[in-house]
């Protein structure tokens, strides 16, 4: 499975996150043909950088402006020994350390033009409660960014999905817990555990759209899905801010 | 940008350039190809150690060393695998005092204070370590204290000193390496260059694989509230990949 993701990946970054990397460095820095300097966050792993290839080969962004972001030690030092990253940061789930450790350096680098949460790239242990907990960290992270302003910025999301029962009320629960004033709860229309793909990929459409709403903000939502087989599927969404409804 | 040209080079930079880029390729490749399954093992052990740093969140101490226990595991074994075993130990001694000084300074964050500024204390009272002169300050935790009492006398790794104390016989067989014992060198009659040998690197791995054993049980004991904050598949990692043997695994458990 995780050979048929990497190779998968090469197809998402060349057929998606290409068009999404250059758009978001077209709106950020529109005149500027060369050296666009975003600055990325990017889930990642050694064996396959196509993302950090692309955003070279594009010009939207250079070594000095990607931090990568690694399950294990041993893909840290493969990564920092490619060199082609400006820093490697090595925990054992981006996830994890966003929810619970408040402290964190990352929080230090905030903002970035690109978070390319690509948790297919880590290692994927097939448990219960791992997108929910996935969309949970999505939003912490999304709303410390929000903290830097209106701001344009996009957050690719990228996970696969299975066959493990995806649990909609846990999903609310855990949004809701993001206090925004006036905003009345998330409300998904499938209820409680949702088994299907096209399912769990309506889920996360609507989780992303009345995420727009929630924090009002202008955005795009698109998808991009590669079936792996009947059970399996590589799901990517690109969640384009252009701005919040005030600016 | 200055480039690299090997024909540039002043001549005996040269040879030794030329010379070097064999018997690197050929012992790392001869490892590899001899010992994947050994090495990859020892990959896995060593990749367990992030999963330590991640839960120790926060702790100064921990983030500073931790990476250190890593980086020691892993330069050891690419020494290990160039056929440099005399490094390689070094590595795994330094590795050992890392994991041993952190454990340490967790609970004696001036003494910490003192070591970044390179404040040698311990020399002062006749120390040989930041924490004493033997191993036996671990077995003022009462975690370690139990689980050494447990243990069989040729299994103790903290104490009994005429018939175990696994650390100290480990500690004193790496340091061969460091004070260059006869048996020790790495170079032999009429070889200068290093070279891949079965039997030096299979005993590498076999101290490589003890030390991460008692650093782990050490880690454990050491920190149990941590360890139990890790899910179970990581648990389940560090006990069946790093420490392996049943019945330290059965005393940890019977301990925490």
């Amino acid at each position: 499975m995780e050979e048929t993701i990497l190779r998968l990946k090469t197809d998402i970054a060349n057929n998606f996150w290409k068009n999404k990397f250059k758009d978001i460095g077209h709106v950020i820095n529109p005149r500027k043909i060369k050296n666009k300097n975003l600055k990325v966050l990017t889930l990642t792993n050694s064996r396959n950088m196509d993302e950090i290839r692309i955003l070279n080969e594009e010009c939207i962004s250079s070594k000095i402006h990607i931090l990568a972001w690694c399950k294990n030690s041993i893909e840290a030092l493969s990564l920092d020994a490619e060199g082609k990253v400006n820093e490697v940061i090595d925990e054992i789930e981006f996830e994890e350390t966003i929810l619970n450790c408040g402290q964190h350096k990352i929080f230090d680098r905030l903002p970035f033009h690109i978070l390319n949460i690509d948790f297919s790239s880590q290692e994927i242990e097939i448990l219960n409660g791992r997108i929910e907990k996935e969309l949970k960290s999505i939003e912490k992270i999304f709303s410390e960014q929000k903290r830097f302003g209106n701001s344009s910025f996009i957050v690719m999301y990228t996970t696969l999905l299975e066959q493990t029962a995806v649990n909609t009320t846990t999903i609310k629960n855990n949004s809701d817990q993001f206090l925004v004033s006036s905003w009345h709860g998330l409300n998904l229309s499938k209820s409680n555990n949702i088994n299907s793909i096209a399912d769990k990929i309506l889920t996360l459409k609507e989780f992303f759209q009345q995420l727009a709403q929630k924090y009002n903000v202008n955005a795009e939502i698109e998808d991009h899905i590669l079936t792996i087989d009947s059970n399996n599927s590589l799901c990517s969404v690109s969640f384009f801010i252009n701005g919040d409804n005030n600016g | 940008m200055v480039r690299f040209q090997i024909n540039n080079l002043p001549t005996l930079i040269k040879t030794v350039h030329n010379a070097q880029k064999i018997w690197r390729k050929q012992n790392w490749e001869k490892s590899i190809i001899d010992q994947d399954n050994n090495i990859e093992k020892v990959l896995e052990i060593l990749n367990l150690y992030g999963k330590w740093k991640n839960k120790f969140h926060g702790d100064k101490i921990a983030e500073k060393i931790m990476p250190e226990i890593f980086a020691d595991g892993i330069n050891g074994l690419h020494f290990a695998l160039l056929g440099l075993y005399k490094y390689a130990n070094m590595c795994l001694r330094s590795q050992m005092e890392s994991a041993l000084r952190m454990i340490y300074f967790i609970d004696h964050k001036i003494e910490y204070d003192w070591w970044l500024n390179d404040n040698e204390w311990y020399i002062n009272v006749k120390q040989k370590y930041v924490w004493g002169s033997d191993f036996t300050y671990f077995k003022q935790l009462s975690k370690i204290d139990t689980f050494d009492q447990q243990c069989n006398a040729n299994k103790k790794i903290y104490s009994g000193r005429k018939t175990g104390d696994l650390l100290k016989r480990l500690y004193a067989q790496l340091s061969k390496s460091i004070h260059t014992s006869a048996d020790h060198f790495q170079t032999s009659t009429g070889r200068y260059s290093p070279k891949y040998d079965e039997a030096k690197f299979q005993e590498w791995i076999k101290n490589c694989n003890d030390l991460q054993c008692y650093i782990m049980i050490s880690l454990i004991l050491a920190f149990p509230d941590i360890f139990k904050k890790m899910t179970s598949s990581e648990q389940d990692s560090i006990l069946n990949k790093a420490i392996v043997d049943l019945d330290y695994i059965q005393k940890i458990q019977s301990v925490i």
